[in-house]
C-alpha cells in the first residue's frame, strides 16, 4: 500500500489494470490448461488404441475371444448390482423425501453419504472372503431372506394398525425406517436359523445340490449374487442421494395440492411427485449404472474372475475393470495384451462418459422444468 | 582444465593405490547396498535373508524390487543389478541377451526347491490324481491324453463329495499359471470355468471354504485347511513332501534360483559373496524351511558352494 | 420448503409406503452390520484371547485359541479351528478338531504365549530361563515367569542400544564409505562399530529360554527372537485392557512382519497420508484455478456449458481408467523420458519410468480434480452477485474483486471440495495398483538422505495393504485379523475426513445463508 501510493495516480491505475489483464489471462490459460488435461484422458486412450484397431494391429479373433466375456461380465455384474441397489435406493429416497420428518431426514442423508465413502476394497474384502463362503453355507436362508424381508415389513404394517393410537403415534410411519430395524434383524436371524430344517424337507438336504440336480444351475462360491449384493451396497448411496434430490426438489405446491384434494401421501407420491421427478430418478439410476460398470476392487475380490458367459446368478464373471487392474501392471507396453487392456479402458471410459452425459442432460432439463413449475430448483 | 589434465594421471594412481591399500585393510568387512530385482514368490525369502545378513554384517543393506521373475534377466544383462532372484530358470533368449551384453553366461545358483501342489478340501477323501486326470479336470484341450473331461466328483470315484468340480487357479500374469499350464496341462488351455485368483493365498482360502473345490498353489501356502494330493506319473505315486520335491519326483517341482553376474575365473566378493555364503549355509537353508519351501540337499549345497569358489565348507 | 403437514394421518398409506420404510431399514441394517463386523473383528484382534488346553479322545493334547467353527461336510456335528502356533515343532499353525472328539477342555493359568520374530507365535509352558538347573526341580512357574519378564526387559534395552548405534553411528559411516570407498578412517571406524554391534548381538544371542509344548516336546528358544510374552489365562481384565492398548499402539507404530501377516501398518499409514498430502497440494491450486476460470473469467456461453458438463462427467469415469491413463502417460510417457534425460546411467532399471509416489499422487490428483472443481464452482456460484458488483462499483479491478472479495467467501467451499477429494483419494486402490503402490516398502519415502523426499520410490498404502494381505499373503486365515484391523483403520480415517467435510459444509452453508439474505 505504501509503495503503491508513491506512484502517481494515472500510472498506478495503469499498472493495476495491466496486472488485472495479465492475471485474468493467466487464470484463463491455466483454467483452459487444466480442463484440457482432464479431457486428455479420452484423447489419450483413443490415440493409443484406435491406430492399432484400424490398422489391423489387433487380431480380431483374439479380440473377440478375450474381450467378449469381459464385456459380458461387466454388464452382468452391473445388472445384478442394479437389481439390489434400485429397490433399496429408490425406496429409501421416497421414504426420506416424503415420509420422514425434516429432522430425521437431515440425519439420514449424511449417514448414507458416509456409506458411500466406504472404500471399495473394504466392501470387496468382506464380500469375497467373509460373505461369499458364508452365503455358500447358508444359501437357503439367504434366498429366503429375499422374500421374508418384504413380507416381514408388510406383516409389521398389518400389526401396526392394530396397535393403540398412542403407540401408533410413538412408532409412526415416518420413523418406521428405524423401528423396523430390530424386527427385520430378528427375522433375518430366524431365517438363517430355520433354513436348514426347510432345506431338509423340501430340497433333500442341500439347496445347492438341488439346484444342480433339478435346474442344472451350477453354484460357484464367488458369484454374481455376491458381487451384486456388495456392489449394490456400494452404489446404493449415490443413487439414493441423487434420487432424493430429485424427489425433494419437486415444487412443494404440487404435493400440497394433491393433499388438499384428499390424497394420501403415497397417492401423492405415486401420482404427482414421482411423475414430476421421473427424469431425475432416471438420471440417478444411470449414474449408478455408470459406477457399477467401473467398480474395480469389489469385483476383483468377489467375482471369482471366471471367463464365463451365462446369465446364471450363481456363477462368477470377469469384468473389464478387474481385468485391467490385475493384468495391466505385467503387460509390456505396445504388446497385444496391452492394447487389448487399453481398448477395455477406452470402452469403459466411453460407456461411463456417455451414460453420465445422458444423465446430466436429463437432470438439467429437469431443473428447468422445476423452475418453470415455480419451485426452487 | 589444465589443472585437471596435468594432475589427472598422478591423482588416479594415488587413488588406485589408496583404494587397494584400504581394501586390503578392511576387505573383510563387506559394506553397501545390495540391490536386487526379480521374483515375487521369493520376496519373503529374500527379505528374511536380508535381515539375517544385516545381523551378520551390519553394514549391508538390502533393497528388493519384487515385480516378477521376468524382470530379473533384463536388469542383470544391463548390469543394474548383480543378483536376480528367479522362480524359474532363464529362458534361452534371456540368457542370450545376457551373453551378448557381457560376453559370458550368467551363473544361476540354485538356492531352494519349491513345488506347485494340487489341493482339495480337507474332507475330500481323494488321495491322488494322475497327470492325465489333472489335465482332464483343469483343461478343455486334454493334451495329456485323457479321454473324457472330468467335471463331476462322482466321475473320479469320490462318493462323499457331490456335485460339480469347482476349479481354482491363478491369473495369467503369474508364473504359476504358466508353469501349471506347461507341466500339468501339457501346454493346453485352461477351462473357462476356472476361478482366476489374484494370489495363491486366495486359492488356498477358496479351497478351504468349499468341499467341491480343487486348485493349485505353491508349497509355502499350504495350510491344514486343504489337503495336498499325490501325483501319479509313470506308475509311481509321489506326495509333495520335502524329499520328493528335492529329488524332482513330484511332477510339479521347481527350483528357485539366484542369478549372478560373475565373470569366468573370478570369485564373488563383497556383499554378494556374503549373501550367497549365508544362503548356502545351514542357517540360510533353515530359513527356507521356516518359510515353507524345501531346503537343498547337503550334496547340492556343497556342490553349489564349490561352484562359487567358497573354500569353506557349509557350516 | 417442506412444511410439517405430516402429522400421522388417520388414513392408511397402503403397503408400498411401508415397503419404502423397509428399504431404509434394510440399508441401515446392512451399513450397521458391516461397520459392526469390522469394528468387532478389527478391535478384537488386539485382545489377549484365552488359550484352551484341549485333550482329545485319542489322548493327544493341543493348546490354542479357538478361531472358528464349521459344520462337518456330509455328516452331523461340527469341527473347530484352533490356532496352535508352534510352526517350528508342527510345521503348521492350525489344527482342525472335530468337536465330538474333544474329551476335555480347560484353561490352565501357566500357559504362555510368546510372540517371536521367527516361526510366529509359540503356545505352551515355560520350563526355565537359561539352561536347566537340575537342582531347581520342581519348577516354580511364578519364579520362572518373573525371570523371563526381567530377561525380556534386559533384551529390550540391548535391542534399543543396538538400534541406536546402528542409526547414529553405523549408517553415517556406511554412507561415507559408500560415497568414498577409499576413506580409510571411516572404514576403520566402521570395523570398530561392527565389532561393538556383534558383541551386542552375541550378548543377545547367548540367552535361551527352554519352552515346552503341551504334549511335552522341548525347545531351546533364543531369547532375542522373543518379542513379547504373556499368560492370557492368568491376566486380569485390567491387565488385558492394558495389553490391548499396547497392541493397538504397536499396530499403529510398527512396521509389518511375516510378509505383512503380522506386525503393524506404520509404513502404510505414512504412505497413505504422504500420498494424500501430495495429492491435495497438487489438486487444490489447479482445481481452484479451473473453477475460477469456468465461473468468473470465461464467457458463459454454450461452449462453457458443455465443458462444465464434461468436467462433471469425468467425476463418474471409473478410477481404473485414470489408473490406465497414469500408467500410459505419466509412467511410460513422461517417466521414461525423464529417465532418458536425467537418470541415463541407471537405465534400464527405471527411476521415474516405473510407478512411484509422484505418479500416484498425480493420478489421484487428476481423479479428484472434478470433485474440487465442482465444489469450488458451487461455492463461487453461491456468492451473491451484489458482492462482486459492489466491489467493482468501488473501483476495484477484477483481480482485486476476485482476491479480496470472492475468494475469501468461496474459501469454505474450496475446503469442502478438497476434503471430499481427500476422502475419495484415501479410499481409492485400483488406480494405485497401476502407478506405484508396493506390497512391502520398508523404507518410507522420507528419510535423512538427500533430497529427503523420494518421489520416485514406491510406497505402501492402507487400502492396498488390505487387498494384498488378504490375497497375496502366505496364509489368509492368519492374516485376517490384520486385514480387519487395517480395514477398520482405513474406514475410520475416511469417515473422519467425510465428517469434517459434512460439518464444514453445514456450518458454512448456514453462514452463507445469512449473507445471502442481507442485501
Amino acid at each position: 500500500m505504501i509503495e503503491s501510493s508513491r506512484l502517481s495516480s494515472p500510472s498506478r491505475s495503469l499498472w493495476r489494470h495491466q496486472r488485472d489483464r495479465l492475471a485474468t489471462g493467466l487464470i484463463a490459460a491455466g483454467g483452459i490448461g487444466v480442463v484440457l488435461a482432464v479431457m486428455a484422458i479420452g484423447a489419450f486412450l483413443a490415440f493409443e488404441v484406435l491406430p492399432a484397431l484400424v490398422g489391423g494391429g489387433l487380431d480380431v479373433g483374439r479380440l473377440r475371444d478375450s474381450l467378449t466375456p469381459m464385456a459380458w461380465g461387466t454388464l452382468k455384474a452391473a445388472l445384478w448390482a442394479m437389481v439390489f441397489a434400485i429397490p433399496l435406493a429408490l425406496g429409501a429416497a421416497m421414504h426420506s423425501a416424503l415420509f420422514m420428518s425434516q429432522r430425521l431426514r437431515s440425519r439420514m442423508k449424511p449417514t448414507l453419504e458416509m456409506m458411500e465413502a466406504l472404500p471399495g476394497v473394504v466392501v470387496g474384502f468382506i464380500a469375497g472372503l467373509v460373505l461369499a463362503p458364508w452365503i455358500e453355507r447358508h444359501l437357503a436362508g439367504a434366498l429366503a431372506l429375499l422374500f421374508l424381508l418384504p413380507s416381514g415389513v408388510l406383516l409389521a404394517a398389518a400389526g401396526w394398525r392394530r396397535l393403540p393410537v398412542s403407540a401408533r403415534r410413538h412408532m409412526s410411519l415416518s420413523r418406521a425406517g428405524l423401528w423396523l430395524m430390530p424386527w427385520l434383524a430378528l427375522l433375518a436371524y430366524a431365517s438363517f436359523a430355520l433354513a436348514p430344517m426347510v432345506e431338509e424337507r423340501l430340497f433333500g438336504g442341500d439347496l445347492r445340490f438341488w439346484l444342480d440336480a433339478e435346474l442344472g444351475l451350477d453354484y460357484a462360491t464367488r458369484n454374481a449374487l455376491i458381487v451384486g449384493l456388495a456392489m449394490g451396497f456400494a452404489i446404493m448411496p449415490s443413487v439414493y442421494a441423487l434420487a432424493e434430490d430429485a424427489l425433494s426438489g419437486v415444487p412443494s405446491r404440487l404435493g400440497e395440492g394433491a393433499h388438499a384434494l384428499g390424497a394420501t401421501r403415497w397417492q401423492t407420491l405415486w401420482r404427482v411427485v414421482l411423475p414430476a421427478a421421473a427424469p431425475g430418478i432416471f438420471a440417478a439410476v444411470m449414474i449408478g449404472a455408470g459406477r457399477a460398470v467401473g467398480e474395480t476392487m469389489i469385483v476383483l475380490m468377489a467375482s471369482g474372475n471366471t471367463a464365463l458367459m451365462s446369465l446364471n446368478p450363481f456363477e462368477g464373471m470377469r469384468t473389464m475393470a478387474a481385468g485391467i487392474a490385475v493384468e495391466m501392471p505385467e503387460a509390456v507396453p505396445g504388446s497385444e495384451e496391452y492394447l487389448l487392456l487399453m481398448l477395455a479402458a477406452l470402452l469403459l471410459f466411453a460407456f461411463t462418459f456417455l451414460v453420465n452425459t445422458l444423465a446430466e442432460v436429463v437432470r438439467s432439463r429437469l431443473r428447468r422444468r422445476y423452475r418453470w413449475l415455480g419451485g426452487v430448483p | 582444465m589444465t589443472f585437471q589434465g596435468k594432475w589427472r594421471l598422478p591423482c588416479a594412481c594415488l587413488a588406485a593405490l589408496w583404494l587397494s591399500l584400504s581394501f586390503s585393510a578392511a576387505a573383510n568387512e563387506p559394506v553397501g547396498t545390495l540391490g536386487m530385482v526379480g521374483s515375487d514368490t521369493m520376496a519373503g525369502l529374500m527379505l528374511r535373508w536380508g535381515e539375517q545378513l544385516a545381523e551378520r554384517h551390519p553394514g549391508i543393506r538390502l533393497q528388493l524390487q519384487a515385480s516378477g521373475s521376468a524382470s530379473a534377466p533384463p536388469a542383470l544383462a544391463a548390469g543394474t543389478t548383480r543378483i536376480g532372484p528367479m522362480s524359474r530358470s532363464m529362458h534361452d533368449h534371456e540368457r542370450a541377451a545376457f551373453i551378448e551384453a557381457h560376453g559370458y553366461a550368467p551363473v544361476g545358483v540354485e538356492v531352494a526347491r519349491d513345488a506347485l501342489v494340487v489341493i482339495v478340501h480337507r474332507h475330500n477323501p481323494l488321495e491322488f490324481l494322475t497327470l492325465a486326470q489333472v489335465d482332464a479336470i483343469f483343461s478343455r484341450t486334454r493334451r495329456c491324453g485323457a479321454e473324457h473331461e472330468l467335471t463331476r466328483w462322482e466321475r473320479l470315484g469320490v462318493e462323499a463329495i457331490e456335485g460339480r468340480i469347482e476349479l481354482h487357479g491363478r491369473n495369467p500374469a503369474s508364473g504359476s499359471y504358466g508353469l501349471f499350464r506347461q507341466r500339468a496341462l501339457c501346454g493346453g488351455e485352461y477351462r473357462r470355468r476356472l476361478n482366476e485368483h489374484p494370489g495363491a493365498a486366495a486359492v488356498v482360502a477358496a479351497v478351504t471354504e468349499s468341499p467341491e473345490a480343487i486348485g493349485y498353489a505353491g508349497l509355502n501356502h499350504l495350510t491344514p485347511g486343504v489337503k495336498a494330493l499325490a501325483l501319479e506319473a509313470d506308475g509311481n505315486r509321489y506326495r509333495p513332501d520335502a524329499e520328493r520335491v528335492r529329488q524332482d519326483d513330484y511332477a510339479l517341482s521347481r527350483s528357485l534360483y539366484l542369478y549372478t553376474n560373475l565373470p569366468p575365473g573370478e570369485v564373488l566378493s563383497g556383499p554378494e559373496r556374503a549373501l550367497l555364503d549365508l544362503i548356502l549355509s545351514s542357517e540360510g537353508q533353515a530359513t527356507v524351511t521356516e518359510l515353507g519351501f524345501v531346503a537343498l540337499s547337503d550334496e547340492a549345497l556343497v556342490q553349489q558352494r564349490r561352484r562359487l569358489g567358497f573354500d569353506t565348507p557349509a557350516p | 420448503m417442506k412444511r410439517r403437514i405430516r402429522r400421522p394421518l388417520p388414513r392408511s398409506e397402503g403397503p408400498w409406503a411401508w415397503l419404502t420404510a423397509g428399504s431404509v431399514a434394510v440399508s441401515l441394517l446392512m451399513l450397521g452390520g458391516l461397520l459392526l463386523l469390522i469394528s468387532v473383528r478389527g478391535l478384537g484382534h488386539f485382545w489377549p484371547a484365552p488359550v484352551t488346553l484341549v485333550e482329545l479322545e485319542d489322548g493327544r493334547a493341543i493348546a490354542g485359541r479357538a478361531v472358528r467353527e464349521l459344520p462337518l461336510v456330509g455328516q452331523a456335528g461340527s469341527e473347530r479351528l484352533y490356532f496352535t502356533g508352534n510352526r517350528d515343532l508342527d510345521g503348521r499353525v492350525w489344527e482342525w478338531v472335530p468337536v465330538s472328539t474333544i474329551a476335555s477342555q480347560e484353561r490352565p493359568v501357566d500357559l504362555v504365549v510368546l510372540e517371536r520374530r521367527r516361526y510366529g507365535d509359540f503356545i505352551g509352558r515355560l520350563v526355565s530361563v537359561g539352561p536347566i538347573e537340575p537342582t531347581a526341580h520342581p519348577l516354580d512357574q511364578k519364579a520362572v515367569w518373573s525371570r523371563l519378564q526381567a530377561r525380556l526387559q534386559a533384551q529390550m534395552t540391548l535391542r534399543d542400544e543396538r538400534d541406536r548405534i546402528e542409526r547414529d553411528t553405523l549408517r553415517p559411516l556406511v554412507q561415507r564409505v559408500e560415497a568414498n570407498p577409499s576413506d580409510r578412517e571411516a572404514r576403520e571406524a566402521l570395523a570398530d562399530v561392527n565389532e561393538t554391534l556383534r558383541a551386542l548381538q552375541a550378548a543377545m544371542h547367548g540367552e535361551v529360554v527352554i519352552i515346552e509344548s503341551v504334549d511335552g516336546r522341548r525347545l531351546e528358544q533364543p531369547l532375542d527372537e522373543v518379542l513379547h510374552a504373556w499368560r492370557p489365562n492368568a491376566m486380569s481384565t485390567v491387565e488385558k485392557m492394558m495389553a490391548w492398548g499396547q497392541g493397538v499402539w504397536r499396530f499403529l507404530s510398527e512396521g509389518p512382519r511375516d510378509v505383512n501377516a503380522s506386525g503393524g501398518v506404520w509404513p502404510a499409514i505414512f504412505g497413505t497420508v504422504l500420498m494424500v498430502v501430495l495429492m491435495s497440494l497438487l489438486v487444490t491450486p489447479f482445481g481452484v484455478l479451473a473453477a475460477i476460470y469456468l465461473n468468473e473469467v470465461a464467457h458463459q456461453g454454450r461452449m462453457i456449458h458443455l465443458v462444465r458438463i464434461a468436467v462433471r462427467n469425468l467425476a463418474g469415469v471409473p478410477s481404473i481408467v485414470y489408473g490406465v491413463f497414469g500408467l500410459g502417460v505419466f509412467v511410460y510417457g513422461i517417466g521414461s523420458s525423464l529417465d532418458e534425460w536425467f537418470f541415463n546411467d541407471a537405465l534400464p532399471s527405471p527411476t521415474f519410468g516405473t510407478g512411484g509416489l509422484l505418479w500416484a499422487s498425480l493420478t489421484l490428483a487428476l481423479l479428484t480434480l472434478p470433485v474440487v472443481i465442482v465444489a469450488t464452482e458451487e461455492g463461487l456460484a453461491r456468492i451473491p452477485a451484489e458482492q462482486r458488483e459492489g466491489a467493482l462499483a468501488l473501483g476495484a479491478t477484477r483481480l482485486e474483486t476476485l482476491t479480496r472479495v470472492v475468494l475469501p467467501m468461496a474459501l469454505p467451499a474450496m475446503l469442502t471440495g478438497v476434503i471430499l477429494a481427500i476422502a475419495r483419494a484415501a479410499g481409492e486402490v485400483a488406480p494405485l495398483m497401476l502407478v506405484g503402490v508396493a506390497k512391502l516398502a520398508p523404507q518410507v519415502p522420507v528419510d535423512g538422505e538427500f533430497p529427503f523426499l523420494h518421489l520416485e520410490r514406491k510406497f505402501m498404502h492402507l487400502g492396498y495393504h488390505i487387498y494384498d494381505t488378504a490375497f497375496h499373503g502366505n496364509d489368509v486365515q492368519a492374516a485376517l485379523p490384520v486385514v480387519y484391523a487395517t480395514a477398520l483403520l482405513l474406514v475410520l480415517v475416511i469417515l473422519l475426513l467425510n465428517l469434517t467435510a459434512i460439518l464444514l459444509r453445514h456450518y458454512f452453508r448456514a453462514r452463507h445463508g445469512v449473507l445471502a439474505r442481507q442485501p
